[in-house]
């Protein structure tokens, strides 16, 4: 037994052992792999180990995003605040950028020169503003012997770093080839690599017989920038036509006219200036606009000048007139300041129209102020004499004043005898009056008391003319009487003007002894009533034909007599001046 | 401009060593994937020599290969020097440049070239003969170079560099 186990460890001792240090192995796994990774990472098999990994790892997020989200969210929260704070930040830059470039270019000086510049050139707007506001630059320029693929210049912005740029070129030169070999174009193809982009950044080749240009550039080139570029890279050649002493790699003397040929700076300012006039489609009718607007605008202003000029000179003659057609105004001078002031000078009478009355009614346009130069002076106009001996003689208002074209003056009507008097003796010696008519002026005084005297006479007679009536009759027909009492009214009544009084007529109804009071009274009532009726009728004025009372003027008498079964009329006379 | 240029091509077969010269020597402006995409990659330098002159190098790196292709002949275009490389531990990659050296002559009758047999630093395993290199010193400068320690790099460059001055 102890040979067998002897035998047994002989054979198998290496095979345990081996079987024990796996086993130890598997144990440590855990330990130890943390370590193996880093060490794999580290080493040359770093790709090969994130291959092999890639996938459980990607199954691995999976199962703890589905299973523990808690624990990824947790995990992700620090960078996804910050990731959509800062992607919100960037979009509100932008939307902040292009408001103030829409208000800028809408509202600015700038965005109307823009205008401006677009309706000159025929360019849409939008164009213009592009052209302005998209931002390019040139990097670098490098102008590439087209053989050898060596820089014969290289030019760069200010504020870039040193390239290694034969390097470069000849880089350029070889993709070049590459792609031109690639598509099977030869080397004496006219097809080449002549344009290449990298996110913002883009290359432009341009190629000439002996050189090749090769622009990198940044941003969105403006559309004349490869224009540009063609004419300088032409010009180079045009200039530099030796090929031994001009376009050959290393040539000194080239070195002046390269720089000067391709200044970046110089190429973007021509890039970005404006079409000449003729290149585009010219619209010519906003600059014909532009030079007519202001012709129009003087056009009309001199119009309106011009009315307003004639509506001036109209006013001011208008008001000449006026002026000459008065009376007692002699107009020698007429100045005016157009929309400033008007002088009128002459001569004036004291006693013609105020001035002042010219001034209105205000006639429409500007605003003048009118000065008066009157001399004063007296004016034999017959207007003029009749208001200045009005002035003068104050004539009472029952006397009318006229003086004809003969410069006589009339005066009639009736006036206190005194005044009459003394107007006999100045009125001769009113200035302007040749001769004085004063045939119709008679003294008030005289004929009032006449024509009162006359009044109490009428009213005398008119107490014994009675209209008859039967017993109980409220109707008559005594025409006699009637006619008598008609025409004595019609007198009194003239007479009250040169009587200065007030005339009326007082109709009473009488009655005889017989019956009661009652009965007597509407009797009255009726009876006069007739009586006023029949005097209407005869012409005279209802307004001066009143009803009398009893009390006032007959009272009746208890012997009362056949007679006064009748109707008369008697006179109220009233001062004319005690009611107006 | 500071100095004048000259483009020189580097040719040889694979593995000889040339893209580690290029490291050794130039500056690296490009990446090494373009040997390998583009078949080419530039760089280049300026070399002062001891006279007070200098010249800018700037230098082709063309992949390897056995023979030039229509690609490559575009590469070799426009140059006026060759680096020639071959791997001493590898005496039949001596033969391809040279094969090599043949059809770019034929190409550019005028160009100077030198020939850099590399892996100094493994001269014990040489294929190369003694006698070989010195049968081809009569045709063409050649210079024994270790793009791992240096040794010879400098000299070789410069040395082209001399001859392509006017």
């Amino acid at each position: 037994m102890a040979e067998f186990e002897r035998l047994r460890a002989l054979l198998l001792d290496p095979e345990r052992q081996r079987l024990d240090a796996l086993e130890a192995a598997r144990d440590g796994l855990p330990q130890a792999l943390p370590a193996a990774l880093e060490a794999a990472a580290r080493g040359a098999d770093a790709e090969r180990l994130a291959r092999a990994l890639a996938e459980p790892v990607a199954g691995a997020l999976g199962s703890a995003v589905r299973e523990q989200r808690q624990t990824i969210v947790d995990a992700l929260f620090p960078i996804i605040g910050p990731a959509i704070r800062k992607a919100i930040a960037e979009a509100l830059r932008d939307f902040t950028e292009g408001f103030n470039r829409a208000l800028e270019s809408s509202l600015t000086p700038r965005g109307l020169r823009w205008r401006l510049e677009a309706w000159r050139s025929g360019l849409p707007y939008a164009q213009v503003v592009l052209r302005h506001t998209l931002r390019c630059r040139i990097d670098h320029l490098f102008l590439i012997e087209r053989e050898t693929g060596l820089v014969l210049h290289h030019a760069a912005a200010p504020d870039l770093p040193d390239l290694d740029a034969d390097a470069i070129a000849g880089m350029l030169t070889a993709i070049g080839d590459f792609v031109r070999d690639s598509l099977r174009l030869g080397g004496g193809a006219a097809g080449s690599l002549a344009s290449a982009t990298v996110g913002e950044h883009l290359l432009w080749v341009i190629e000439g017989p002996r050189a090749n240009l090769a622009a990198f550039l940044r941003g969105v080139p403006p559309p004349a920038l490869h224009a540009q570029l063609e004419q300088a890279l032409e010009r180079l050649h045009a200039e530099l036509d030796n090929p031994l002493q001009g376009l050959q790699a290393g040539a000194a003397d080239a070195g002046a006219a390269f720089a000067a040929a391709l200044d970046p700076g110089a190429l973007e300012r021509a890039a970005v200036q404006p079409e000449r006039p003729g290149r585009g489609p010219s619209r010519p009718w906003p600059l014909l606009l532009a030079l007519l607007l202001p012709l129009l605008l003087v056009l009309v202003w001199a119009a309106w000048r011009g009315r307003e000029a004639q509506r001036w000179q109209a006013r001011v003659q208008s008001l000449g007139e006026r002026v000459r057609a008065t009376p007692g105004y002699l107009l020698t001078a007429v100045e005016d300041i157009p929309c400033r002031e008007i002088v009128l000078r002459g001569a004036r009478d004291p006693d013609a129209p105020p001035p002042e009355g010219f001034l209105a009614p205000r006639p429409p346009g500007c605003e003048a102020a009118v000065r008066f130069e009157f001399q004063p002076v007296l004016s034999l106009a017959p207007a003029i004499v009749a208001a200045r001996a009005r002035r003068l003689l104050a004539p009472p208002p029952r006397v009318v004043v006229e003086v004809d074209a003969a410069a006589r003056l009339s005066l009639r009507g009736a006036a206190p005898a005194a005044w009459i008097a003394a107007v006999r003796a100045q009125a001769a010696w009113v200035p302007g009056v040749s001769g004085v008519d004063d045939a119709d002026l008679h003294a008030s005084d005289a004929a009032r008391g006449a024509a009162r005297a006359e009044l109490a006479r009428l009213d005398g007679e008119l107490a014994g003319l009675r209209v008859a009536f039967a017993p109980g009759g409220t109707g008559a027909d005594d025409s006699a009487a009637l006619v008598a009492i008609a025409e004595r009214l019609r007198r009194a009544l003239a007479l009250a003007g040169p009587a200065g009084l007030q005339v009326r007529a007082a109709i009473h109804g009488g009655n005889d002894a017989s019956g009661n009071e009652a009965v007597n009274a509407p009797l009255r009532r009726a009876r006069a009533e007739w009586l006023r009726a029949a005097l209407v009728q005869a012409g005279l004025p209802a307004e001066a034909l009143q009803f009398a009372t009893d009390d006032a003027l007959v009272p009746p008498t208890a012997a009362a007599t056949l007679p006064q079964r009748s109707a008369h009329v008697r006179l109220i006379l009233e001062d004319a001046d005690a009611k107006p | 401009m500071t100095a004048t240029a000259r483009k020189v091509c580097m040719l040889g077969d694979f593995g000889v060593g040339k893209s580690s010269l290029v490291a050794r020597f130039l500056r690296n402006t490009f990446d090494e994937k373009y040997l390998t995409t583009v078949g080419v990659k530039v760089d280049s330098r300026e070399v002062a020599l001891d006279d007070g002159r200098s010249l800018k190098l700037v230098l082709w790196d063309i992949a390897g290969k056995n023979a030039l292709d229509a690609l490559n002949q575009n590469y070799l275009r426009g140059a006026t020097g060759l680096l020639l490389v071959a791997d001493g531990t590898r005496e039949a990659t001596l033969r391809t440049v040279l094969g090599l050296l043949m059809q770019a002559r034929s190409l550019l009758p005028e160009v100077r070239a030198v020939l850099l047999l590399n892996k100094l630093d493994l001269v014990e395993r040489w294929e190369v003969a003694p006698s070989t290199v010195a049968e081809l010193r009569h045709a063409l400068p050649v210079f024994e170079t270790s793009a791992r320690t240096g040794d010879g790099v400098e000299p070789a460059f410069a040395e082209l560099a001399r001859s392509l001055l006017p």
